[in-house]
């Protein structure tokens, strides 16, 4: 049996969309942190038998971690996230990302379309101390990722 | 118009074109032209798309006087035509 191809991250690209088009961000973003998406489930215990009774219930939201180079200015990436993490009652960023690249015949996972909302926002900050690259991070919750194939 | 001469194509998966960056969801028609034939086929043969270039097909004919006959039976366009 032959081994899988595998897939690393070296290829990856990360796109953004704060209104209604895609905007590639893989030259700032370094880490999409892999969204788990669980399910409700319930429990139960019946003294005649040794395992439990489960249900199920509905998906829950799911939280994407996505991190940046930042760069001072108003064209880099962190700055339509800032804008859209302030505007009154939120505004979206959607989130979508290929984990072997941008190109036709790739998978692509993207956050909904309609409800991608910023719900934390990691500002750039420094250490007098360090040569760390400065960084900042923001969190889209969702209510689901779709998968998606490049044509 | 023979089938397959137009790159016309109906959307079976989510996809993302290349063209144009937007995502397409199943049931839309989209024009896969810049995709070389190889390429279209490949994708078709993954089940992201069928081809919809026998799309008038599944329009009854017009009656004489132009208006749409209700009563003309719907032809299914082939699928994988050569």
């Amino acid at each position: 049996m032959a081994l899988p191809a595998g897939v690393s991250a070296c290829n990856m690209c990360v796109q953004l969309m704060t209104a209604t088009t895609w905007t590639d961000a893989s030259d700032n973003m370094t880490v999409v942190s892999p969204p788990a998406q669980t399910r409700a489930s319930g429990e139960a215990y019946v003294f005649g038998e040794d395992t439990a009774v489960i249900g199920v219930g509905k998906r829950a939201p799911m939280d994407v971690t996505v991190r940046g180079v930042w760069v001072a200015g108003t064209t880099d990436p962190f700055y339509n996230v800032y804008l859209a993490h302030t505007t009154p009652c939120g505004a979206m960023v959607a989130v979508r990302w290929g984990p072997d690249g941008c190109t036709t015949d790739k998978d692509v996972f993207y956050t909904s379309t309609t409800k991608s909302e910023v719900v934390s926002l990691t500002f750039p900050g420094g250490d007098a101390g360090s040569a760390d690259i400065i960084m900042y991070e923001f969190i889209v919750r969702t209510p689901d990722v779709t998968r998606a194939a490049w044509a | 118009m023979k089938h397959n001469e137009a790159p016309i194509y109906r959307v079976l998966q989510p996809v993302v074109l290349s063209s144009d960056g937007q995502i397409y969801l199943p049931g839309a028609i989209v024009d896969l032209s810049h995709l070389t034939p190889d390429i279209r086929k490949r994708l078709v043969g993954r089940g992201l798309f069928e081809t919809a270039d026998g799309e008038p097909a599944n329009i009854p004919a017009k009656l004489a006087d132009g208006t749409p006959n209700p009563e003309a039976p719907a032809t299914v366009p082939c699928s994988n035509c050569p």
